[in-house]
């Protein structure tokens, strides 16, 4: 008989439905009173998986660029779709606010099955075998025009 | 339950001798603090169903945004009947001489902007593209203020006197009414950038803001860019009743090395509008190295510099990020004589390095120094499950909420895990932070309010022991997501949808709602969650 073969990963997948806010152009003011929160439920059939979640906010992609320090562990709870929501939390009277200045940004959250170097998972390693491991994301383009919130 | 006070932290005592700190959680810790049937929140001792709040999540991509219900009497079983989309729909008009409303035949957008009516600090944004003569916007349940923004000419954006309340399936109505043109005046101007147009690479927008409230009075255009006809030229399109307004000008490139700068002008003006931003000069390359208070690197930090230039404009460089060695590179403008730049730099939250703010000044290229930062404030505590026993491997983050008195509010959320004796550690800015403690599995969340404040010690901030926390017992409530009869939906059950339990906050500081525990229902529309209990 042939061995069984090894079990693969799957990757884990951002519930889209479920992206708040649900528009994929979100306009803001700069306002200190101005806040936004963005949140993404993911999901994976690997029900152990542990998910690592990062979020990046640019106006122009470069390779390097820093994630937001906003990094979130979901760890498993039993479903594919996990109860618990990677979120970011933008207050614009924070001092390192990402959006502060006007203009049009990217803000990305990434989800990923393995540990995040930069933007790339890490590989697991399981029995001696290097297991692939993957990362999804969701692009939000946000507009942010000076001015007070209403 | 305990006072608020940001000024005065309760049991905020410096322990003789170690010149260790321990503080208080703004109400109470533990459940036992309270009376037999209550239980602790963030805000203190109360009761579960007491200002429980649900948002659910229908199916956003069919237009079933959020839905917020209050619960005020709590089973074990808790279902819910969801309604058909809500939105905010009207009219698109303008004024004819002022007097007669008619349809307005040019594209508009729309955006709603607003937060939950029950849920307060649940924000909630809504945009439609392009609306013509009429528009149906939906959204969530909530609260909104209507922005509208004629997009084929430069009409002064509108933004509705009173807000829109959208209740649960409902359809708001407000109307959009755009001045006449007769009520509107034209500003025309001229804007150079020391003496010369705009080229295409510096291009600048413009746009005319409320002095006192710094609403938009105009939309932004474009300045004339050399190579167009009349090079330098705008115009701007605001209302004639506004005697006194600030343009702002700013360049379109947020990369260019342009400053940004604000004109205040008295509505109608004498003689041409003139406006220059001044002699910045050119770019220089500065550097600098961040180090820690004991002195080794600071690799990974984000800095950029805030500065005010030579003829009245303020510049913000690019954002850089520190090297291994601890070095930066910015480009900057020359800081205006008498005046001071600002260094921001944000360690990475691994970092112990506090944010770092320090007055510098731009005088040509070159190094600008060794820049040490503070040591975040060292923040510990212990977790204990509701038996006593250490809470082991439990995720703690702590989330700022606002600043404290000098210090500038982090937005960074700081991640721990508890050891195997229950103890966190943590690094922090000064300032006020929600703590959630996430044990998973059958319990439920916790969270505390606590205000973290900067006791200077020699090289940093004297370290905070936090008073212990217990976990809540937990309390399963399930139940099943229904839509109404009248919602319009094929599926009588809301399947995978996002459901999330709030607690009123009534903490003085922290006035918002708080996150007690989400989940998303299967197929069937089940949902379960774990909610503390006593």
């Amino acid at each position: 008989m042939q061995p069984v073969p090894a079990a693969q990963n799957r990757p884990p997948r951002i519930i889209e439905e479920l992206a708040q806010p649900p528009g994929r152009v979100v306009h803001t003011f700069n306002g200190p009173t101005c806040r936004l929160t963005f949140t993404l439920k993911a999901a994976d059939p690997d029900l152990d998986d542990t998910l690592y979640v990062r979020w990046y906010a640019y106006m122009n992609f470069q390779e390097n660029l820093p994630p937001l320090p906003a990094d979130q562990v979901i760890s498993p709870d039993g479903s594919e779709i996990r109860n618990t929501s990677a979120v970011l939390n933008v207050d614009f009277s924070a001092s390192d606010n990402p959006l502060r200045q006007e203009g049009t940004y990217a803000v990305e959250g990434l989800v990923a099955d393995g540990p995040l170097i930069n933007r790339t998972p890490q590989p697991r390693i399981v029995d001696g075998t290097t297991v692939t491991t993957y990362a999804v994301s969701y692009v939000w383009v946000v507009v942010v025009q000076t001015g007070p919130c209403p | 339950m305990r006072g608020t006070s940001l000024l005065v932290p309760l049991l905020a005592v410096a322990a003789l001798g170690c010149g260790k700190k321990t503080t208080s959680f703004h109400h109470c810790a533990n459940d036992s603090e309270c009376a037999a049937n209550q239980v602790c929140f963030p805000d203190g001792c109360g009761d579960l169903a007491q200002g429980l709040r649900v948002e659910i999540i229908p199916n956003a991509r069919e237009a079933l945004y959020a839905q917020d219900f209050v619960v005020g009497t709590l089973a074990n079983k808790q279902d819910f009947t969801l309604a058909g989309p809500s939105t905010i729909q009207g009219a698109v008009q303008q004024l004819i001489d002022g007097q007669i409303g008619t349809a307005y035949p040019g594209a508009v957008s729309i955006q709603a902007l607003g937060e939950s009516t029950l849920i307060p600090g649940v924000v909630r944004s809504f945009e439609l593209g392009a609306a013509r003569t009429t528009y149906v916007l939906p959204v969530a349940t909530g609260t909104y203020s209507l922005l509208a923004n004629a997009t084929e000419e430069p009409l002064p954006p509108i933004q509705l006197d009173s807000r829109v309340i959208v209740s649960l399936g409902e359809a708001a109505r407000a109307d959009v009414l755009f001045p006449s043109s007769t009520s509107l005046s034209w500003l025309d101007g001229h804007l150079f950038i020391e003496g010369l147009p705009p080229t295409a690479d510096r291009s600048m927008w413009v746009q005319a803001f409320d002095p006192n409230t710094q609403r938009p009075l105009s939309q932004r255009a474009l300045v004339n860019s050399l190579g167009q006809s009349d090079p330098g030229r705008f115009q701007l399109q605001v209302p004639r009743s506004a005697s006194n307004l600030v343009v702002q000008a700013s360049p379109v490139n947020s990369a260019a090395l342009v400053p940004r700068k604000s004109f205040p002008i008295t509505l109608p003006p004498i003689g041409p509008v003139i406006l220059d931003l001044g002699p910045f000069g050119s770019a220089v390359t500065v550097s600098g190295t961040l180090r820690t208070s004991s002195g080794d690197p600071l690799p990974g930090a984000t800095v950029y510099l805030e500065e005010e230039v030579t003829g009245g404009g303020s510049f913000r460089t690019q954002t850089g990020v520190s090297s291994s060695t601890g070095s930066f590179s910015l480009t900057a403008l020359l800081t205006a004589v008498g005046r001071s730049a600002t260094l921001w730099a944000f360690p990475p939250p691994e970092s112990a390095c506090a944010i770092l703010s320090a007055p510098v000044r731009v005088i040509g290229p070159g190094d600008l120094g060794a820049f040490f930062c503070k040591a975040k404030v060292q923040v510990h505590g212990l977790v204990h499950l509701p038996n006593s026993a250490d809470a082991v491997g439990i995720q703690v983050t702590a989330q700022p909420i606002s600043g404290t008195p000098g210090y500038p509010l982090p937005s960074n959320l700081v991640r721990g895990v508890t050891d195997s004796t229950g103890l966190y550690t943590l690094y922090l800015d000064p300032a006020v932070y929600r703590l959630d403690f996430v044990p998973g599995g059958t319990r439920p969340r916790t969270s505390r309010f606590v205000t973290i404040l900067g006791e200077l010690a020699d090289s940093g901030f004297k370290p905070v022991e936090v008073e212990s926390v217990s976990l809540s017992n937990g309390r399963r409530l399930t139940g099943t997501l229904y839509f109404a009869a009248t919602a319009g939906t094929n599926s009588p059950v809301a399947a995978l949808a996002s459901i999330r339990f709030f607690r009123l906050s009534t903490d003085a500081i922290a006035p918002a709602s708080v996150l007690l525990a989400e989940t998303v229902s299967d197929q069937s529309g089940t949902y379960s969650v774990i909610l503390p209990a006593r």
